[in-house]
């Protein structure tokens, strides 16, 4: 159990943290080149409009009120 | 593409159920992964034969169309338990199309368990029972509904004509809603019988007696919510993590907030592993176990004895039988240290608040009725009770079993507990707007046994329960307590599964001369018996068919909205009953106040009339209006409280949780948690109940110095009647209307709720104000005592703690205690039986199990097996093994060796049927009907056994052996 | 800019699989594949845990680090997807991710392997938002509708979360803080604790 939850904590970590960093030298592994169709999506995606109201989606049913 | 380097990810593999298996390698495979292996091909088969020719409509569209309609949104309540869960339905074009978390729900705050998260599949139904069906020649046969009513209807009146009335057995439903089940009921009435009853009788009727005669009312005395505030939780004999999973959330909310969390259980089941402080007992032994708490808590003073003195009646005799549960004798019988039991006792003690939960683990024993009244002695003791944060938090199963109980759908009383006496029947004639001479004349014109010397009425007679009606077919003509045996069954909503002795049940099936189901799915009565002719199968819809209101185990009154039309041919369960009433000739004075649109009664007039008769229990205040209101204004109301903070419905509590006194132009807010002294009535507050006279042998039953906040009468008092009225001159507070109606009659019959009016003006409960009694001196054990299970493996035991004498006639049938205790069984089923839920399935599955989302989690049945015991047996994990009980039933499951069970004890789940013995019934369904999943059902290895007062079937404790298949 | 993360609370789950047959339900995925699972540990014993686990979207895909056809992309907010139409249902994927995500249902009586599927954090594939086409090949796209994933926005005690990784920590953290104290729980404390 000992490593279950020692293994655990490293993911919960890793999420915790997730998105908190600004830059390092971390080494990335880099992907090719997508060669699909382009998702419609990506427009939109990370627009201030959509994040807020995916943020206000997340905060108004994901917390206990 | 790119090598890599990274160390993590190697050595996946193997099948779709093996996940992560890098992260978890050497866990040990829990119980889905086990039992999944061969789950792709089940499902294959399953859905390879879903389409089956003729059978189905040609499947519909059910995702959003984006050129479709607009898509709107319903609100409804989910169906799978009494938690309530608020439901939004994504509707286009008459198709069920999306399901979004309802957040605005103050119960569920857009939270759902895996059947909540499932729900949307009722729109699909592809696995419904589409039409009405006959059975002949051992071969369903598709018929029109008229040819069905027509054909069942005309043997009900030959039954009738040849063996009187009581020989139709009405087993009615906690699944239908409030509406529905108040038809029902009324519906029996009108045929003449009170051999009408339903899955209460078998999950919680030793709740409802043992906690009405504690101190008034028979129903969860807070709501999931108010668990908030508790700051100690005791959950004994429940499992609410898989039977209840929302209200771990509110559980889980308490405990972050530093609640300690106490599970009883001989299980260690999914909410004990998030327990402080885990309890194994022996099965059965609930009573030694609260006692032995009890012993520490009296050892310590740790009792609230000034909450004692003004509030509770005969804790001295309590006091003198927990003296005998001394740390060693409680240990002997439960198998539990006393520091275990001191702890349990302690963190009670010094964390107060706190909330007592209990659910079948306490209820389903020969001595239920014994635990369900320790259980409460407990909380009073502690002065627990009547404060947000305690309470008896007491979980009902089914979504509508607490209204299907509240409406009496009952074989002892009529809607409200109002009991069978010629009183209350008078109260419901008057309601109905009929003569009581000819509701009267409805029943059997005979009697059946004696009442203070003379022959008693048949109306005012207790039918014979759900648990035994397998007897009322079964037993020797001369041995039954009515005219004749029970010759037509009506299962109205219900799983035979869920029901023990299951070999006799097959008998008793295939005996009755005439079998109905009306269900929305075919249910495990299609298929256990061999009958060949006279069984019919009647589709209803869903209750998202159709719309009314559902009470939540809180008592809040839910308005469900109807999300799509009927499937395929089933019809409301409501418009069955007028069919069905008017083919047998009294739909006129069934439907004397009730519109009737082309065959479908009005629901609204429904719920009105109930309102007009339910004062017992204070379900006269929630009309149609007022739920609907709440109902669109879900986010007005505190999700603790449950009290609306501004908005339409300001200061109400959410759903009117019962009692909401008074007529509905009363506004009275209802009542978020019983008996709580610190509100005014007016306002939710509330007293014990004064309902067991004034006095006991020259002691006053009353409360002492006791009595809700702003209470003009600041002491006990008995309840209000006319008398009581112009004794303390509140009489010419009533206008010269109410005083009409009012003149003779008492807080429950008097039809204008004035009394209760007045009452409340003057700051009174209605019902009176007096103390909770541990001495039920109408029942077999006036003070909670141990008796071991009829079945069992302490031999040792028996001498000391024997169970009841036989009877000969209790619910109309001999009922055998003694004389199966007296012979040991326990050298040749040396194991101990005992059953539970799972979270994807609900009852007898039959709902749960046709559908495809929850079926792929749960393919197979299963038997938990301590691993001792399972090396005893030879029995390796996984293998197919017999288990046997001493009545002679065996099924044949998965073994699952583990430690959640103790050794000598083994756990089965009760949602399984479609396999009997052995064998593979599948194709004795109607067509296309079958579930995904089938498996044997555990209640046929259960045996004989019923509580003392309810009659309540004894599934906790049996006896068993296992061996494997070779 | 916010990057989409799960995170599921331990001390909140109660392996109920409401996560699971919101998936299901939400973006009709057929009998054999399951997009999201919950794991337990040390079933039926003390010290029982369960997760619910999926993609993770991982901001350094192993799985778009080894795709043989480059069908995997990341949107701004860190969602992994794929492109069906190129994907060769090879599987490679399935041994580079740490958590078994990727399914390949079945496509033929013969049990050949078909196009990868997995979850998609409900923000579907590269077809036109909400087409019939994009739901028949990844399910709804409750993303390009504004909302989140239906598995935590369902989830019965709120133990899996679903949304920007700040505020999800955010949540988290408060949990956590809220339960100090607590020498028996398991969470911050002894996630980041000295021992």
């Amino acid at each position: 159990m000992q490593t279950g939850k020692r293994l655990f904590g490293v993911v919960v970590l890793a999420l915790s943290l997730a998105g908190c960093f600004e830059e390092a030298s971390f080494e990335f592994h880099e992907p090719g080149v997508y060669k699909g169709k382009t998702d419609p999506l990506l427009k939109k995606a990370g627009t201030p409009e959509l994040e807020s109201q995916l943020q206000a989606r997340l905060t108004r049913i994901q917390t206990d009120r | 593409m790119k090598l890599m380097k990274k160390s993590t990810a190697t050595g996946a593999g193997g099948d779709s159920a093996s996940l992560t298996p890098a992260l978890f390698s050497g866990a040990p495979l829990d119980r889905r992964r086990f039992l999944r292996n061969s789950g792709l091909a089940v499902g294959g088969t399953a859905i390879a034969s879903m389409s089956a020719p003729g059978m189905m409509k040609k499947a519909q569209a059910s995702v959003p169309k984006p050129d479709g309609g607009e898509i709107k949104t319903v609100r409804s309540v989910c169906t799978h338990c009494s938690v309530g869960c608020g439901v939004y339905a994504e509707v286009q074009d008459g198709v069920w199309v999306g399901q979004e978390p309802a957040f605005d729900h103050p119960f569920n705050l857009g939270s759902h368990c895996a059947k909540g998260a499932a729900l949307r599949e009722h729109g699909h139904g592809e696995r419904r029972l589409k039409y009405p069906m006959k059975l002949v020649g051992g071969k369903w046969q598709r018929v029109s509904w008229e040819q069905a009513i027509d054909e069942i209807g005309d043997q009900l009146l030959q039954i009738r004509e040849t063996s009187g009335p009581d020989s139709v057995y009405w087993l009615g439903s906690a699944k239908v809603n409030n509406e529905q089940a108040y038809l029902y009921r009324k519906f029996a009435a009108m045929w003449g019988t009170n051999n009408v009853d339903h899955q209460a009788r078998i999950c919680h009727s030793t709740t409802v007696a043992g906690v009405a005669n504690t101190w008034g009312y028979g129903a969860m005395t807070n709501s999931y919510n108010d668990i908030h505030n508790s700051k100690a939780i005791l959950i004994i004999g429940g499992n609410p993590a898989e039977a209840h999973p929302v209200s771990l959330q509110h559980v889980l909310r308490a405990k972050e907030s530093g609640a300690k969390l106490i599970v009883i259980d001989p299980r260690f089941t999914r909410t004990a592993a998030h327990s402080d402080h885990y309890v194994r007992l022996r099965p059965g032994t609930d009573v030694p176990m609260v006692w032995g708490m009890l012993w520490h808590i009296f050892e310590n003073g740790w009792d609230d004895k000034e909450f004692i003195k003004q509030r509770v009646y005969g804790m001295d005799e309590v006091r003198k039988e927990v003296a005998r549960w001394t740390p060693d004798e409680v240990e002997r019988v439960t198998g539990v240290p006393e520091a275990d039991v001191k702890k349990a006792a302690q963190l009670m003690a010094e964390n107060r608040p706190g909330t007592f939960i209990w659910c079948m683990g306490g209820t389903q024993h020969t001595i239920g009725n014994n635990n369900t009244r320790a259980y409460c002695i407990f909380q009073l003791a502690l002065g627990n009770m009547g404060v947000e944060g305690g309470g008896t938090n007491i979980f009902r199963g089914h979504d509508n079993v607490q209204g299907a109980t509240d409406l009496g759908v009952l074989a002892d009383t009529l809607p409200g507990y109002y009991g069978l006496t010629e009183g209350a029947w008078k109260h419901w004639s008057t309601v109905w707007g009929l003569d009581y001479e000819w509701v009267k004349s409805r029943f059997d014109s005979g009697s059946y046994e004696e009442s203070e010397g003379k022959p008693a009425p048949v109306m005012t007679t207790k039918g014979i329960p759900v648990s035994r009606w397998i007897d009322g077919i079964l037993e020797d003509k001369a041995d039954i307590a009515q005219k004749d045996n029970l010759h037509a069954m009506f299962l109205w909503g219900h799983a035979p599964n869920s029901q023990t002795r299951g070999p006799e049940q097959k008998k008793a099936m295939e005996k009755v001369d005439l079998l109905v189901v009306v269900d929305p799915y075919p249910t495990v009565t299609a298929v256990m018996q061999d009958r060949t002719d006279n069984m019919y199968l009647l589709p209803a819809t869903t209750q998202f068919e159709t719309y009314g209101s559902v009470t939540a185990s809180n008592r809040s009154l839910q308005w469900r909205d109807k999300v799509i039309e009927p499937l395929f041919e089933s019809k409301p369960d409501h418009t069955i009953m007028y069919l069905m009433a008017k083919k047998l000739g009294f739909a006129d004075q069934l439907f004397k106040n009730i519109q009737v649109n082309n065959d479908e009664p009005l629901i609204e007039d429904i719920t009105r009339e109930f309102n007009k008769g339910m004062w017992t229990i204070g379900y006269t205040g929630q009309s149609p209006e007022r739920m609907k209101l709440h109902q669109q204004n879900w986010h007005t109301f505190n999700t603790t409280s449950l009290k609306a903070e501004g908005g339409p419905a300001d200061g109400d509590f959410y759903g009117l949780p019962w009692p909401t006194w008074g007529t509905p132009e009363l506004k009275h807010p209802g009542t978020p948690n019983l008996y709580d002294t610190s509100k005014p009535v007016k306002d939710g507050g509330l007293t014990f109940r004064a309902r067991f006279g004034v006095e006991r042998d020259g002691v006053s039953l009353l409360a002492d110095g006791s009595y809700s906040q702003g209470s003009e009468i600041q002491d006990g008092y008995p309840e209000f009647d006319h008398a009581l009225l112009k004794k303390l001159g509140w009489w010419d507070d009533l206008t010269d209307d109410e005083k009409a109606l009012a003149e003779g009659k008492n807080w429950k019959t008097d039809l204008s709720g004035g009394i209760q009016r007045v009452a409340i003006k003057h700051g009174c409960a209605p019902f009176g104000n007096a103390k909770a009694r541990c001495v039920v001196w109408n029942f077999p054990d006036p003070v909670p005592i141990h008796r071991e299970p009829l079945y069992t493996t302490r031999r040792d035991l028996v001498e000391k703690y024997p169970t009841y004498a036989d009877r000969k006639a209790f619910w109309r049938l001999p009922t055998r205690y003694t004389s199966i205790q007296s012979k040991d069984y326990s050298k040749d089923f040396p194991l101990i039986l005992t059953s539970g839920r799972l979270v994807e399935y609900e009852g007898g599955g039959d709902e749960t199990r046709s559908n495809p989302w929850l079926a792929e989690l749960q393919q197979h049945m299963f038997a938990e097996i301590n691993q001792a015991d399972a090396n005893d047996a030879g029995v390796r994990d996984g293998q197919d093994v017999w288990v046997e009980g001493p009545e002679g039933g065996r099924i044949k499951v998965k073994a699952k060796i583990t430690l959640s069970v103790a050794r000598g004890v083994v756990w089965t789940p009760f949602h399984f049927g479609g396999y009997f013995e052995g064998e593979d019934r599948r194709a004795k369904y109607p067509e296309g009907s079958d579930p995904y999943v089938l498996g044997e059902a555990c209640n046929t290895v259960f045996t004989y056994g019923y509580d003392s007062v309810t009659a309540m079937q004894e599934t906790k404790c049996s006896l068993c052996k296992i061996y494997p298949v070779v | 800019m916010a990057r989409m993360k799960f995170l599921c609370d331990a001390e909140r789950c109660i392996e109920c699989n409401a996560c699971v047959t919101a998936c299901k339900n939400e973006h009709e995925v057929p009998w054999g594949v399951n997009r999201r699972r919950v794991v337990t540990l040390k079933d039926g014993e003390p010290g029982e845990k369960s997760i619910s686990v999926a993609c993770m979207h991982c901001t350094d895909a192993p799985c778009s680090a080894v795709c043989p056809v480059d069908c995997f992309y990341t949107t701004a907010d860190g969602i992994v997807l794929h492109d069906k139409n190129l994907c060769i249902g090879c599987g490679y994927c399935f041994y580079a991710c740490p958590f078994g995500a990727p399914q390949y249902p079945q496509q033929s009586a013969f049990g050949v392997r078909g196009k990868m599927d997995k979850c998609t954090f409900c923000a579907g594939g590269p077809d036109a938002d909400g087409s019939a086409e994009e739901r028949t090949k990844y399910g709804a796209n409750r993303i390009a509708e504004g909302k989140l994933p239906l598995c935590a926005e369902m989830c019965s005690t709120k133990a899996l979360l679903a949304g920007d990784g700040d505020t999800v920590s955010e949540i988290y953290r408060e949990r956590v803080l809220r339960r100090g104290g607590r020498p028996q729980t398991w969470g911050w404390d002894k996630a980041y604790g000295a021992s």
